[in-house]
């Protein structure tokens, strides 16, 4: 049994920090049309911006780091990946599924105990 | 909700810590759903110096919540949010 109805997910990537402005956005539009070529949906963009990574990676010490929410079928989630796989511009990415769009990217703050 | 084991209350390690108040776990006390991997600010306070995800017997923090925030800080390391190792 397939599931033909598409989902909500959540992707977060990170673009390399050395990348123009322009290479950058579009290297995003690229991420954002393989989402769409598949009959998906990019329902809202956040821009992070630059941010330190936790370490290097290929020799990266920063990356730039977008959120995207975007409604697909899952059977597209697995061609997406291979997709990602093979972008040299994207470092790391993640995909999940989730219930909400997060309209902004802010937490609860963890009061300390005493 | 969630189960809280009781703790015996002959645990000698009460002492240890200078107040005998039973820990809350701090996740449930604020009211938290879910722990999000893209909150930094909240995971890096439940990892060691090292990088390491800190043991419930010293946070407190839930059984439920312990799982949700270890596949969260996994989740941050992968993104490259935290570390895997930090060097001290």
């Amino acid at each position: 049994m397939k599931e033909k109805n598409p989902n909500l997910y959540e992707g977060m990537y990170v673009l390399k920090a050395t990348l123009s402005d322009d290479a950058r956005n579009k290297a995003l539009d690229k991420i954002k049309a393989g989402i769409t070529s598949r009959g998906g949906e990019v329902v809202k963009a956040h821009d992070q911006g630059r941010r330190r990574l936790a370490y290097e990676i290929d020799g990266l010490k920063e990356g730039h780091y977008y959120v995207l929410y975007f409604n697909v079928i899952p059977a597209a989630i697995n061609e997406l990946w291979q997709e990602y796989h093979l972008n040299e511009d994207l470092i790391r990415f993640i995909t999940l599924r989730t219930e909400k769009v997060m309209e902004k990217i802010e937490f609860k703050v963890l009061e300390e105990q005493q | 909700m969630m189960n809280r084991r009781p703790k015996s209350p002959t645990s000698e390690f009460q002492d240890f810590r200078s107040s005998r108040r039973r820990k809350r776990c701090p996740f449930v006390t604020a009211g938290f759903k879910d722990i999000d991997y893209k909150d930094t600010n909240t995971l890096s306070k439940f990892i060691t110096e090292r990088g390491k995800i800190l043991p419930r017997r010293i946070s407190g923090v839930s059984a439920y919540f312990q799982k949700r925030l270890a596949l969260a800080v996994k989740r941050a390391r992968h993104m490259a949010l935290l570390p895997f190792v930090a060097d001290v």
